[in-house]
């Protein structure tokens, strides 16, 4: 009879760390094809990003007109532009500043809307009442207005397109922290540390945060995706990064001047940009569904 | 039903004069003189100092808030662009026809093919078929619309010579740009319709349409699509806010003159009222549409129109 | 053929194919169903009573569960067989099923009149009107008042919306009634008072019904027949005085072991030691040889045929071999 008990319990703690451990969570993620298929092409992206200097012969910046308007060939595989830049040089540096947009983008919403949205689900009542009453005006304005018009407010400039682009998308992830928050807030190991007189901070880091981290990761990884489509969209109105530095809408904005002639201007930064979102997007995809199979978009 | 319109229109009330306070700070704050933009560099010192008493942007912040929502609730007047000097409110008016246009044939565009896309996928999940309609929904989603507009454009106006490239006037104009815009949307939607139809296909009433002996197709559209479909209109209202904020871009691409390309207009351009006004309308536009899914949303659910009765 | 049976499962294996492996939820199922009789399938949760049911009805989730063998005759006709279009118009109106949970088995945004009319629209009624006037009136036999039956099923509680999937359920005048634990999901008191109907209108109605349940109270108020099902199988079956007074397979005289006294309501089954087989590993031997207290050596081997012990009472366990009239 104990002997059974030990083991039915046995079964059940191997079945409670399985769900835990990191080679189950990578295994189901590998079982989806996509995800897989983001990920490396991601990886990928990431090291041409990386390597850009060694990837690419020619000069991103500097102008060389006796090379303009060349279409795509074996020294200029994605062609040159209206200045005589590589445009292959272009789109690889481009990676460069594209993903750490996007990247310090999501981080500033998640700094300050997660912050707002753990602080509203962990206090709740009055607090919760305030900031999410502030969230629903911010809602209220379609984010990319939102950015734009911060953009105008602040001024252009990356730093500030970066912050536009931040705030704006903020309430997302203040809601994903809140719910997540509102979750874990009312299971038992909570009730019990709060029982055994845990200080708060204690719990919420100790206890609140690994436990949101699974829909934390998967809202960054699509929210840089997101960011990144962003960026490239202020950056095509002439709000965002400013020339000469290479960015993929703004290469785009000034490709689409020559779109009759030279449709190769704008073609390539346009996949760059789309290749980029669609493997980040089937990586959170993948991730979602391995990371919990029941959380929804 | 009535009592549950009143009631989503009192809340709109907060949430609309959040608003103006956030769109109105935002401009207060922005660097530049104003009147600088409305003489000219030429003007002398003494003309702009007159000009703003007579604007009264020597007043103070709680002051001005208070003259612009006095001038806004009472008057509908959102003061003058600062470039052209017309009443906000007149080319806000006359901008808005092609974007509200644009929004309701690319919505119309996204439900429609996002709810097929959805439901085929649902119906014969993990298929090649399901495979790849949401692959497409995926790409749907991460495509930049500006540059689809582009491709688009190359491909339907330079091209085959189908469809004009730039412009506003026919519907001819309208499809290439409302397709830019709904194209995200409908790929959003088609995840949601899936999703959702999944989690409904699997409920235990939808075996009980089966067990009575109705027909498998009708169990989906009657029983599974009826249900599946509330969480989608919640989707589609938002998708709206976001057709409203890309169509800012896809204006741009195809010259079109509305609402989202005077924006980008006015802020290079430094026009800030016109910035002003056009954020709140859209806002305003945007808040209605919710109201109006809301709406549906009760209509759709009993349990939500009970709720509220 | 015995022109008594109405419905008869002859050898019936299922199985359901998901990520992690296989599930073995019916394994050689035999039972027969006599008009107008009630058979009990009783057991504990995952023993494979609903997939019973639901392979009767044809409604087993589709790419996941698969037939592995068997027939289930109805009237002599082989349902596993037949056309979609055929198990179409047997469902809901020849056969048709109660559900477990009345908080999910209505859907949530139809009018329960209009859910019962539908049914009726199916197989019984000419026109809508005609189907809707008749829902009234099944709704009323059940005892749902006339001004509610436009309601929605949110408005309902449990036990009425249990009623409303009676109403359903009835509202054809099927031949056999199938229903899964239709009491488990109500209140003890509510349960009373639908069983009570139930009893009521299978009288009214001369069905055959098959009642799934755990709950040993149910069996003894309503069965003539009852099959034990044990990790997909029957392990005994027989009438209601052979199993009541005179149980034999190790598992009965458990479930039986675990009540002290049946005039206390008894929620749920106290289960005997150890845990229900896991089905995704189709075991050697006996399904229940790790939990039974007489097991042999023999039990782990070999897998136990069918013996009759006296006519009508079958028992799926080695300790008969031999005491059996027949072996099957």
């Amino acid at each position: 009879m104990q002997e059974q008990v030990k083991q039915v319990a046995a079964q059940e703690t191997v079945i409670y760390k399985k769900r835990r451990q990191l080679p189950d969570i990578w295994h189901r993620f590998c079982k989806n094809k996509r995800a897989v298929c983001g990920l490396v092409i991601m990886i990928l992206i990431v090291l041409a990003g990386i390597f850009a200097p060694v990837i690419c012969q020619y000069d991103p910046i500097q102008q060389n007109l006796r090379e303009a308007y060349q279409t795509p060939s074996l020294a200029h595989w994605f062609g040159t532009d209206s200045i005589g830049r590589d445009l292959f040089t272009r789109v690889v540096y481009g990676i460069r500043t594209s993903l750490l947009c996007g990247i310090i983008a999501v981080t500033i919403s998640l700094v300050i809307g997660g912050t707002l949205g753990a602080i509203a689900g962990y206090y709740g009542g009055k607090v919760d009442n305030v900031i999410m009453r502030f969230m629903d005006i911010l809602l209220a304005i379609p984010s990319l207005l939102l950015a734009i018009s911060m953009v105008a407010a602040l001024g252009g400039g990356m730093i500030n397109m970066l912050f536009a682009i931040g705030f704006s998308s903020m309430p997302t992830y203040c809601r994903t922290l809140r719910g997540e928050i509102l979750k874990i807030r009312k299971t038992d190991f909570v009730e019990a540390a709060k029982a055994a007189g845990a200080k708060d901070s204690w719990i919420i880091i100790k206890h609140i945060i690994p436990n949101c981290l699974a829909p934390i990761i998967v809202r960054v990884t699509m929210g840089v995706a997101s960011a990144i489509l962003f960026c490239a969209s202020l950056s095509f109105i002439g709000l965002g990064i400013a020339p000469p530095t290479p960015e993929w809408g703004q290469m785009l904005s000034f490709g689409r001047d020559f779109i009759r002639t030279y449709p190769h201007m704008s073609t390539f930064p346009g996949l760059a940009i789309m290749v980029t979102v669609f493997s980040l997007n089937m990586m959170g995809d993948g991730l979602r569904d391995a990371l919990d199979p029941k959380m929804k978009t | 039903m009535l009592k549950f319109i009143a009631k989503r229109l009192l809340m709109m009330i907060p949430v609309m004069a959040g608003v103006i306070v956030i769109v109105f700070s935002m401009m207060y704050i922005t660097p530049g003189d104003p009147t600088m933009i409305i003489l000219g560099e030429t003007s002398t010192e003494e003309e702009r100092e007159a000009l703003r008493e007579d604007l009264g942007l020597n007043d103070g912040y709680f002051k001005r808030l208070g003259d612009f929502c006095y001038n806004l609730i009472f008057k509908l007047d959102l003061g003058d662009s600062y470039v052209t000097g017309q009443p906000v409110m007149d080319t806000i008016k006359a901008r808005l026809p092609a974007t509200a246009t644009m929004a309701v044939v690319s919505v119309a565009f996204a439900v429609i093919l996002g709810m097929i896309l959805g439901i085929v996928s649902a119906v014969k999940p993990y298929t090649l078929l399901d495979n790849v309609s949401m692959t497409l929904a995926l790409v749907g989603v991460s495509m930049p619309n500006f540059w689809q507009g582009l491709l688009l454009m190359l491909l339907f106006s330079v091209k085959l010579g189908w469809l004009p490239a730039t412009g506003y006037g026919t519907w001819k104009h309208i499809i290439l740009p409302a397709i830019t815009v709904g194209t995200s949307s409908a790929g959003i939607i088609a995840r949601m319709t899936r999703s959702s139809m999944l989690e409904v296909i699997n409920a235990d009433y939808i075996n009980t349409a089966r067990a009575k002996g109705q027909k498998e197709i009708i169990v989906v559209i009657r029983h599974g699509l009826r249900n599946a479909l509330i969480p989608v209109i919640t989707t589609a209202g938002l998708q709206f806010g976001a057709m409203l904020g890309g169509a800012v871009l896809t204006e741009t691409v195809f010259a079109m003159p509305g609402l989202g390309k005077l924006m980008v207009d006015s802020v290079s351009g430094r026009d800030y009222t016109v910035v002003q006004g056009g954020v709140l309308v859209i806002a305003i536009m945007f808040s209605l549409v919710n109201l109006l899914v809301d709406i549906l949303y009760a209509y759709a659910d009993p349990r939500v129109r009970s709720s509220y009765s | 053929m015995d022109q008594n049976v109405i419905l008869e499962v002859k050898n019936l294996s299922l199985n359901y194919v998901t990520d992690d492996g296989t599930v073995y939820a019916v394994n050689d199922l035999n039972f027969v169903l006599h008009k107008g009789s009630t058979l009990c399938l009783v057991g504990e949760t995952g023993a494979g009573k609903t997939s019973t049911a639901k392979a009767i009805m044809g409604i087993l989730p589709h790419p996941q569960s698969k037939i592995l063998s068997g027939e289930v005759l109805l009237e002599g006709e082989d349902l596993l067989k037949a056309s979609k279009k055929r198990m179409q118009s047997v469902r809901g109106s020849k056969i048709s099923m109660i559900f477990q949970d009345p908080m999910t088995s209505l859907n949530p945004v139809m009018r329960v009149s209009d859910q019962v009319a539908e049914v009726l629209r199916l197989h019984k009624a000419k026109s809508r009107i005609e189907a809707a006037k008749m829902a009234k009136e099944v709704l009323l036999q059940v005892g749902i008042k006339e001004d509610r039956i436009t309601e929605y099923p949110h408005q309902f509680s449990g036990g009425m919306r249990q009623r409303v999937g009676i109403a359903m359920a009835l509202a054809c005048s099927p031949e056999i009634l199938i229903a899964d634990e239709p009491t488990t999901a109500l209140d003890v008191t509510i349960q009373a008072q639908v069983l009570e109907l139930m009893k009521e209108l299978k009288k009214q109605y001369e069905m055959a019904m098959i009642m799934i349940t755990h709950d040993l109270g149910i069996v003894a108020d309503v069965c003539d027949y009852v099959a034990v099902m044990y990790a997909g199988s029957i392990v005994e079956y027989g009438d209601r005085r052979h199993i009541f007074t005179n149980a034999k397979h190790p598992y009965t005289i458990g479930l039986f072991g675990c009540i002290p006294d049946l005039s206390i309501e008894q929620e749920e089954l106290i289960p005997i030691k150890g845990m229900t087989p896991d089905p995704s590993k189709k075991p050697k031997g006996c399904a229940f040889a790790p939990r039974c207290a007489y097991a042999t050596e023999q039990c782990f081997q070999e897998t136990p045929g069918n013996y009759e012990i006296e006519p009508g009472h079958w028992v799926r366990c080695l300790q008969f071999r031999g005491e059996d009239t027949e072996n099957v």
